[in-house]
């Protein structure tokens, strides 16, 4: 029946917990009052009203199911910013910077999912900070602290980029053809990533 | 059964109030539920699937309704309809709510009545 087959389409509406406990009472109840009532004219009405009917109460209970969604959104938003907060926290600066969005950066963080270089406080990243020092994107005091937290045991050197999607080298060369950073840094903080590109996570 | 106060639980939504009525006859599944509010209203209350079942989820929460394992209805018996019956706080509730409209119709008769002296020459 079409209108069998239209009314348990229509049950999507409902929160899945609902169609899953009450879904198929409903089929029936439907077909009971199609089959014994939905004869002749009074058919298409009967219809009509038990496709309002459902329309009405699956906005109802969506609006009770909102009560714990709402709780649910809380305690994710809150999660959310004592991450982020924790997030900031663990980043001690900011390698290269434009004078716009960042570009290229280098941050010290706790922990991150996008790209860990191994062998932290390495000379190569020593380079890279000395190069950004010298072209006073940051001082000597971020830069010592960099190299202080990235060494031994402490938080691994992460490089971010958002410029392009073809890797580090383009996301670079593309800031330096942008006039973001200088060709004397980029050529830095490639040397201070050569060899290592293969542990790249590329975002 | 609960000790909740059936008070507490008043004054109950119409919805309830009609398959509680209906119930107290006896256990019903869906479809007898949704006949006898019609009966008992004349046709002046009729309950599609969603609301028949949204309310009936609320009841079985509030613990006015449950489930029957009885099969009263040999003639549209199907194993996989659920037939319900009213508990006894159900019944509580059922007999509260109906001496608070009972004691709401006799106040709202008076009011009625002494406005029409009032305002009778």
């Amino acid at each position: 029946m079409v209108s069998e087959r239209l009314y348990r389409w229509l049950l999507v509406l409902y929160p899945r917990e609902h169609r899953r406990e009450y879904g198929e009472l409903m089929i029936q109840l439907f077909r009971d009052r199609m089959s014994h009532d939905g004869n002749g004219f009074r058919g298409p009405i009967i219809w009509l009203h038990m496709i309002t009917d459902l329309v009405g109460t699956s906005l109802s209970e969506h609006k009770e199911g909102f009560v714990m969604t709402k709780r649910i959104w809380i305690g994710a938003t809150l999660g959310v910013f004592l991450l982020a907060l924790a997030s900031v926290a663990g980043m001690n600066t900011l390698l290269a910077q434009t004078n716009g969005a960042p570009v290229v950066q280098v941050y010290v963080l706790e922990d991150t999912e996008t790209f860990t270089m191994s062998g932290t406080g390495s000379d190569g990243i020593g380079e890279a900070l000395q190069g950004a020092v010298e072209e006073g994107y940051i001082d000597q005091a971020a830069a010592d602290d960099i190299v202080q937290s990235a060494a031994g045991e402490g938080p691994a050197v992460v490089l971010q980029y958002e410029v392009g999607s073809g890797g580090v080298a383009e996301a670079v060369q593309q800031a330096v053809d942008d006039g973001k950073i200088t060709q004397q840094l980029a050529d830095t903080i490639m040397r201070s990533i050569s060899g290592r590109l293969g542990e790249v996570q590329h975002p | 059964m609960t000790n909740r106060n059936p008070l507490d639980l008043l004054p109950l939504p119409v919805a309830q109030l009609h398959i509680l009525l209906a119930l107290s006859t006896g256990d019903k599944h869906g479809y007898a539920i949704m006949r006898e509010v019609e009966v008992l209203t004349e046709g002046a209350v009729t309950m599609g699937p969603g609301t028949l079942y949204g309310t009936v989820k609320k009841m079985l929460k509030a613990e006015l309704v449950e489930e029957s394992a009885e099969r009263p209805d040999p003639e549209m018996d199907d194993q996989r309809r659920r037939y319900y019956r009213i508990t006894g706080l159900g019944r509580h509730v059922l007999d509260a709510e109906i001496s608070r409209m009972e004691q709401l119709a006799r106040i709202a008769r008076s009011i009625q009545t002494a406005t029409v002296r009032r305002s009778s020459p």
